[in-house]
């Protein structure tokens, strides 16, 4: 696209993302000095693998008046709806990309390249998609019915990009009704895998308390930890997650 | 007699409780009988002895209460005992970080206590009954709302969805440790308060005519506060704040038992139990997708019953 | 013979300095006095109320080391307050008054006190005068030693007050027992045998009807003399 070749020539190139999801992209793909401004979370240790790199960084709530005096000249956002982010960083002369909520992991990959491209370089994408074919061409055939559990059972839709991750681990998200993994049914149908998310484990919360529970103890032989942050957007750090399971699991 | 048919009739219910919903049982017995005992024991079991711990212990804290305050519509929630101890249990465990269920029983006891001394020391317990109501109310929202911001503010961002919960109780997937850690403190505050049933009694004739027959009025009203605060406050740290039963038990029991406060303890105390585990079916037993609060259906048919209340107390408050 | 009723430095803090007295068997004590000048608190005193100083001994017995069955039958109490919280029936309040079930004393005390038509009846419905008397049967139930009714005459009738005073004076020589009785009426006092006047804290006269009407304490406390139509005001 024309308009971002202009300005990724102009060495004055800085971005500034104001969402947590968006952060993932921009940390992965841009060099430090073309980082202008990324989330609070991405900072906070409990949200985000890259919290350590992200402290370089300032820190925006998300909103598009915290970035004005920032030297950002391209603001990232996902899911803007409502807010006229786009509007406005038109009038202060900056531009704006709204990237979509990946319904799929190839609207992450599509994301990527799209991140990439406007920081002047598509090719800087490619390692990330090498390794997501390669992923995708070793898949293993036999799928393990699992399930995916957060604090309290709260689980994820068969469809959504979480569940295809894990089918790219061998794990296949059973569906379950009203997307909660109940007591009854962990310990009547216990699922091959439980991949538990520790996001926040040790904060206490209900839903923290509900792993004490004896039913969901008596699964810990086929209970897998996984790294919760990286579900939390489904995005491009997912990769480092799933490679990480296919070797973990048996 | 009627103590009999009461207790059967307790036990009706509590069956109904533990057995319901009885289809998963059925399914759970046809994979493997243990798997159907695990489920009943370590699923139902809880839900229903907590459900059944948690009605009676709100019965005669409330019945207590209200021999002790000489008022009918004194109760844990009302005098703001219940949301006192959620406050006490959510600081401990959100703020303090403390996982022991012991020790956050504990804490909710102290919050329950504290809230009981407020009240206390704003109305005093010669105050006229409804100046005492109001003092309670105020308590209890104030400690209501400490408790959201708490929850709102706790490192934890699923701590905000849990106030929900800490306010309006709940009996799912409770473990038979938590059961534990809330009935056996309330048991034996239920137990002793249980005692002073006859001088609770007797306190209807005014804190002078019980000195002059030998008790002590000062010494009861703590011990009476302390043991419902204990039992009130184990049942709340663990199943959060159920409003109403503590109010509509003890008034139904006076009517059985005459109008005798200190008599109606052991009736309130039944009465309650039957009326949360009811309650608690019911939540269940609703087919939506959104399971509705234990408190929500207690506070529903609570309200009518403490409006009726007020306005018969009004017709008697005339001089 | 030792006194039925020994009462050793009673008192309350702040209401009542502490005072010695000795009560009689068969005594009807009156205890007069202005308002706040101490009468309910030396009846509560003598009751053994929280507050309470000094010590109290009936038939021997020292009050404060017996337990409830026992006090029961050394003293009863009546306060002034005729406040009735609960919705409990006249017949269950009276019982009340009782340490054991005894259903023949409590027909005896629904005529006594003409309650038949209120005895079913919750005693927080009734009227102040009707309350009054179920209150006053509750005292009475036991047949306790010492019976001390704090202004059990007010909120009365006429016919009432006066068949009260006699009811309380049957009692008394019935079971040899005495009775403290604190009136705001100065004309019935003719019906007692001895007059307490408590004023400013403390028993200030202690004798008989017509010496502690015709005290000097007495003009001092109360500030009337007797006139041609009754009371006046002194000095006027």
């Amino acid at each position: 696209m024309p308009g971002f070749a202009s300005l990724s020539i102009a060495s004055a190139l800085k971005v500034a993302s104001l969402n947590l999801c968006t952060d993932e992209y921009l940390l992965l793909l841009a060099e430090p000095h073309e980082i202008a401004s990324v989330t609070r979370l991405a900072q906070d240790p409990a949200e985000s693998r890259f919290w350590r790199q992200a402290r370089a960084f300032q820190a925006n709530r998300g909103a598009i008046e915290q970035v004005i005096g920032s030297q950002a000249s391209l603001v990232l956002t996902m899911g803007g709806g409502g807010r006229s982010t786009g509007l406005l960083s038109r009038r202060m002369r900056k531009a704006a990309i709204d990237l979509p909520y990946p319904a799929s992991i190839a609207d992450v990959a599509s994301n990527m390249r799209r991140v990439a491209d406007a920081l002047g370089d598509e090719r800087r994408a490619e390692p990330w998609l090498a390794r997501l074919a390669a992923l995708q061409k070793g898949n293993p055939g036999r799928q393990r019915d699992a399930i995916w559990v957060s604090g309290g059972g709260i689980s994820l839709s068969p469809g959504s990009p979480g569940a295809q991750w894990m089918a790219l681990a061998g794990l296949k998200q059973r569906r379950l009704p009203g997307g909660r993994a109940g007591l009854e049914t962990l310990l009547l149908a216990p699922p091959a895998v439980l991949l538990r998310s520790d996001y926040r484990r040790g904060q206490m919360s209900q839903g923290a308390r509900w792993f004490d529970h004896p039913i969901v103890k008596r699964l810990a032989p086929r209970t897998v930890t996984t790294d919760g942050r990286a579900w939390t957007c489904g995005g491009p750090l997912m990769l480092d997650e799933i490679e990480r399971l296919r070797r973990a699991l048996p | 007699m009627k103590t009999a048919a009461t207790l059967v009739l307790l036990a009706a219910v509590a069956a109904l409780h533990l057995l319901s919903p009885f289809g998963s049982l059925s399914v759970a017995r046809g994979i493997d009988p243990a798997l159907a005992t695990t489920l009943l024991v370590e699923l139902r079991l809880p839900r229903t002895l907590l459900a059944l711990g948690y009605g009676m212990t709100l019965g005669i804290a409330g019945a207590a209460l209200q021999a002790l305050f000489a008022n009918p519509l004194a109760s844990p929630d009302i005098t703001g005992s219940s949301s006192g101890a959620a406050l006490g249990a959510v600081f401990a465990s959100y703020w303090l970080g403390l996982t022991n269920p012991i020790l956050m029983a504990l804490a909710g006891a102290l919050g329950a206590g504290l809230a009981l001394l407020l009240l206390l020391a704003v109305a005093g317990k010669r105050t006229e009954k409804v100046a005492l109501l109001l003092a309670g109310l105020a308590v209890s929202l104030a400690a209501g709302a400490a408790t959201s911001l708490l929850l709102a503010l706790a490192p934890s961002p699923f701590a905000f969805y849990d106030s929900f919960e800490w306010l309006m109780g709940s009996f799912t997937d409770r473990s038979l440790a938590q059961a534990a850690a809330a009935l056996v403190p309330a048991a034996a505050a239920c137990a002793l308060l249980l005692r002073r049933a006859r001088a609770l009694d007797l306190m209807a004739l005014g804190d002078d005519v019980l000195a002059s027959l030998g008790h002590r009025p000062r010494r009861l009203g703590v011990e009476i506060i302390c043991l419902s605060a204990v039992g009130v406050g184990a049942c709340v740290s663990v199943c959060g704040a159920i409003g109403f039963v503590g109010l509509i038990a003890p008034v139904v029991a006076r009517r059985l038992t005459h109008g005798h406060p200190g008599r109606a303890l052991l009736p309130a105390g039944l009465i309650g139990a039957m009326l949360v585990m009811l309650a608690d079916f019911a939540s269940r037993s609703i087919p939506l997708d959104n399971a509705i609060p234990v408190g929500v259906l207690t506070t529903l048919i609570g309200t009518p019953v403490f409006i009726a209340s007020l306005l018969s107390m009004r017709g008697r408050m005339a001089p | 013979m030792t006194s039925l009723v020994e009462a050793l430095g009673v008192g309350i803090a702040g209401r009542l300095s502490p005072s010695s007295l000795a009560i009689e068997r068969g005594q009807m004590v009156a205890v007069i006095g202005p308002n706040g000048g101490g009468k309910t608190s030396l009846l509560r005193a003598l009751a053994r109320t929280e507050d309470a100083l000094g010590a109290v001994s009936v038939d021997g017995l020292d009050i404060d080391a017996t337990g409830e069955a026992l006090r029961r039958r050394l003293l009863a109490f009546l306060p002034a307050t005729r406040e009735a919280s609960w919705p409990v029936a006249v017949t269950d309040y009276l019982k009340f008054g009782l340490g054991a079930p005894d259903p023949a004393r409590i027909e005896e005390l629904v005529d006594l006190l003409e309650l038949a038509l209120l005895a079913a009846r919750p005693i927080d419905r009734l009227s102040t005068g009707e309350r009054a008397r179920a209150m006053l049967g509750r005292a009475i139930a036991g047949k306790a030693r010492l019976l001390l009714l704090d202004e059990p005459l007010s909120n009365l009738d006429p016919y009432w007050v006066l068949r009260t005073v006699d009811v309380l004076r049957a009692e008394v020589d019935a079971n040899d027992s005495a009775a403290l009785v604190s009136v705001h009426d100065l004309s019935l006092l003719a019906r007692f045998d001895r007059v307490l006047l408590v004023s400013g804290n403390a028993i200030v006269a202690d004798g008989p009807p017509e010496m502690v009407l015709a005290s000097e304490q007495f003009g001092t406390a109360f500030r009337v003399e007797p006139g041609e139509r009754g009371w006046a005001i002194m000095g006027a």
